[in-house]
């Protein structure tokens, strides 16, 4: 009972940590898993991640096209009405062209002029040397333009200090999905809450928090959980998704998100070979991290998916996708044609919110798997 | 002809007689002898050259490898590879009336109508066996992203190997460095496809017939510019196979030559003529693709007197460049296309487009599924109608007919043209 209210305040607080944050004038925020968060850190402002996963994009849609993804629309919304009601509390925006949904979302954020600062990223789709090369050079002038905007001094040794800040907190992220294989105290949604907060806070925060997590919740984790054990897959899916599957009583054993474990899966760190140049550096850890459905590369884990699902008893696989979205829905032609002998249910979602035919779709599947 | 080939495929015999290099052979013959009629010679030389090439792939003797529009095609032309394009044959097998066949077989493996049609086509024919398996499948991420999944599918399910120019977005030296370095690596991945070393004279050569490509365009364009030219868009997107494919291709410059000789004497034609044919009430330049089945729409603007003089997928994009650098002269032009990267270079040549064509207004076909295009289509009618160009966007799809309703679309166009007047 004890642990539960001990529980209960952590998560409490943490939220209310990350609710102080919206009132925080220098935030930069970014979407994508590859924007290059240590560089925001590194020029003194807030790294904050859109959540653009949520409302409806009712205005959005005088400047995007509807055949693109409800997120890009719905994130272009947020800013909209931020920006609306004047509260004007983003400093401004970091975008990757990691698919064309967001470069038009670019293209309307620039053309609307309502954030100071708006920048987008050329994201390679490779992680050759040759592509490490030319993002290193992309990489060095974000740092340089967001300089000059906050007026802060390019300084490579505080860019450092912050890329070890970010490892570090990942490596922690990444304690939490080791040997899952086997018997499973914490539910997978937790670990997406967790991973939640550190796209949110500042990596210092984070780490405080982090660490009461670790001492006071996890270190007193007693029961395993039972129910089919499932890996979940796809885009990035409206919020309350993971906790509904959880709540009906599925096991979230594993995922392959860039609101999850995509956000941890970075080369590991052989200090020989760190590059004396911070930017090639992270060009190199960038590229080379677990890969979403935009990197041709990612196609390939899929030969070994389904001997890693048995490695980890999965029962079945969860796979969503956003209506339009191409990167993910060839992704899940594949997805499907790979899977021969695990049910998959797919999700298919119109709009930013829970439906109650995911809820039924969801119930089923879990009864069927027992 | 045309109904004994739709029922051929409709009971399902088409594969096995669509593979027989004979039937392009006969198709080179009854265009050369006139027996197939084309309003222009070089419209003839364009199909002559797109028969050419299929023979090849059915022949079997040339390696083949699917390319996505804008890939380096001089590339392949060097080393002798053949290339499919299945944007066009997806427009082609549509304009034949075939599509519904190979959109349905698509669709029944998952891919749903949100996709790209000329996509989904193009699949359904390769997995009904229309089309052999190609060596490999060579996309470049300019523009269509879709194709670049669907090549990478592709690739997969038939353990052939993905070819791709990842194409940066912006044109600078850091870019031209990536995409250069980029072909050299792809060069020694098609020299596997061809089972040949590419000769470093053969490259040159490609280029260099690019380079007379891009001039002869020019003169094409110029010449469409004259009031009396007779080239409207509708017969302008037979040419487009040329430059999805032709690059580097010896064949391509006679025909734009070919082309602009004919415009020529036609303008000449016209103007001597005793009698003054009258000119357009309006004048209009067309976006993005049209569609490609039975369906009436420019010959609607030309019934109420609007002719579409120009259309932006045949403007040249690219500057001249040093051919005696063949891959950075290729590079730089995959990097000049004026519909990637950036929305204000999409603006920015619409507008030049409108004035160099003096036109009234202009037209975007949105084709569904096709998220490049459409994508910032508000951003883009913002800015033109700031400029006082009035932007008409017909919604439709260019292959799949399914939902095509003609009365809407013209209603939309008697409106637009009601206010232009
Ligand atoms: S990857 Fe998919 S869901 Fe994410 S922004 Fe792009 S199109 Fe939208
Ligand atoms: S219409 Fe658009 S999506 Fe379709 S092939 Fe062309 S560029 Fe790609």
């Amino acid at each position: 009972m004890e642990e539960h209210a001990q529980e209960k305040v952590f998560w409490m607080k943490l939220e209310k940590e990350e609710n102080k944050l919206p009132q925080k004038k220098e935030k930069i925020a970014w979407i994508c898993s590859y924007t290059p968060v240590e560089i925001i850190s590194a020029c003194g402002l807030y790294p904050y991640r859109f959540p653009g996963r949520e409302g409806t994009s009712f205005s959005a849609d005088s400047y995007l096209h509807s055949n693109l993804c409800f997120f890009a629309r719905c994130s272009l919304e947020m800013v909209l009405k931020e920006a609306g009601e004047g509260k004007g509390l983003l400093a401004g925006m970091v975008l990757m062209n990691s698919c064309i949904s967001m470069l038009h979302f670019y293209h309307a954020l620039e053309k609307l002029g309502r954030l100071p600062f708006v920048y987008l990223l050329d994201l390679p789709r490779d992680d050759s040397v040759e592509a490490r090369d030319y993002y290193a050079v992309i990489l060095r002038g974000f740092h340089r333009a967001l300089s000059e905007y906050c007026g802060c001094e390019n300084i490579e040794s505080e860019l450092w200090k912050q890329i070890y800040l970010y490892q570090e907190n990942r490596g922690k992220l990444q304690e939490l999905y080791a040997g899952r294989d086997g018997e499973v105290a914490v539910n997978g949604d937790e670990i997406l809450r967790l991973i939640k907060a550190f796209t949110v806070l500042s990596p210092e925060k984070f780490s405080d928090f982090f660490k009461i997590y670790r001492e006071n919740i996890l270190g007193k984790k007693k029961s395993n959980l039972s129910g089919p054990r499932l890996f979940i897959t796809g885009g990035i899916f409206p919020e309350g998704l993971g906790r509904l599957i959880c709540d009906l009583g599925g096991v979230l054993v594993l995922d392959d998100l860039c609101i999850g474990r995509r956000m941890l899966q970075f080369p590991p760190v052989e200090d020989s070979k760190v590059e004396a140049d911070p930017y090639r550096y992270l060009a190199r850890i960038y590229l080379g991290k677990d890969p979403c459905p935009r990197m041709p590369r990612a196609y390939e884990k899929l030969e070994e998916m389904e001997k890693m699902l048995k490695r980890y008893h999965i029962d079945g696989v969860i796979f969503y996708y956003p209506k339009f979205c191409d990167p993910w829905y060839y992704y899940g032609q594949l997805l499907k044609e790979k899977l021969n002998n695990i049910p998959l249910l797919v999700l298919e979602g119109e709009n930013a919110g829970l439906t109650g035919q995911m809820h039924t779709r969801i119930s089923a599947f879990l009864e069927m798997l027992g | 002809m045309l109904e004994f080939i739709k029922n051929k495929i409709i009971k399902g015999k088409a594969p096995a007689m669509f593979r027989l290099p004979l039937v392009y052979s006969l198709g080179k013959a009854m265009v050369r002898c006139n027996l197939l009629k084309f309003p222009y010679r070089s419209a003839a030389m364009t199909a002559e050259y797109g028969l050419g090439q299929i023979r090849k792939i059915f022949k079997g003797n040339s390696p083949y490898v699917w390319v996505s529009a804008f890939f380096p095609t001089e590339l392949l032309h060097a080393l002798g590879i053949v290339s499919f394009s299945p944007e066009v044959i997806s427009a082609l097998v549509t304009s034949l009336g075939f599509q519904k066949d190979f959109l349905e077989e698509a669709e029944s493996r998952w891919w749903s109508r949100d996709n790209c049609s000329f996509h989904r086509c193009a699949m359904g024919g390769l997995f009904l066996n229309y089309y052999p398996v190609p060596a490999a499948f060579c996309a470049s991420s300019h523009l269509c992203e879709g194709g670049v999944f669907m090549f990478n599918n592709l690739a997969r399910h038939y353990n052939r190997p993905f070819i791709l120019l990842d194409t940066p977005l912006e044109n600078n030296a850091n870019a031209l460095a990536y995409v250069t370095r980029q072909l050299q690596k792809i060069i020694t991945r098609l020299e596997d496809v061809a089972g040949t070393r590419l000769r470093a004279e053969k490259l040159e050569e490609a280029v260099l017939h690019t380079e007379k490509t891009r001039q002869a365009m020019l003169k094409v364009n110029e010449l469409r510019r004259h009031p009396y030219s007779p080239l409207s868009s509708r017969d302008a997107f037979a040419y487009l196979y040329l430059s999805f494919t032709g690059l580097g291709s010896r064949a391509v410059p006679v025909i734009y030559e070919t082309l602009a000789a004919e415009l020529e004497r036609k303008i000449d034609e016209r103007r001597n003529s005793k009698n003054v044919e009258p000119l357009p009430r309006y004048k209009l330049l067309w976006l993005h693709l049209q569609p490609f089945y039975q369906n009436g729409i420019m010959d609607y603007f030309e019934a109420r007197g609007a002719k579409l003089v120009f259309e932006d997928f045949n403007h040249v994009y690219w500057e001249p460049g040093d051919i005696e650098s063949p891959l950075d002269y290729i590079a730089y032009r995959m990097l000049s296309h004026f519909n990637y990267g950036h929305i204000e270079r999409r603006i920015k040549t619409i507008k030049e487009l409108a004035r160099r064509y003096k036109v009234d207004g202009v037209v975007h076909f949105s084709h569904w599924g096709c998220r490049q295009s459409n994508g910032s289509i508000n951003i883009i009618r913002r800015s033109l109608q700031e400029e006082g160009l009035p932007f008409l966007v017909l919604d439709g799809d260019c292959v799949d007919n399914r939902n095509y309703a003609s009365g809407q679309i013209q209603t939309r166009i008697d409106g637009f043209l009601e206010m232009l007047s």
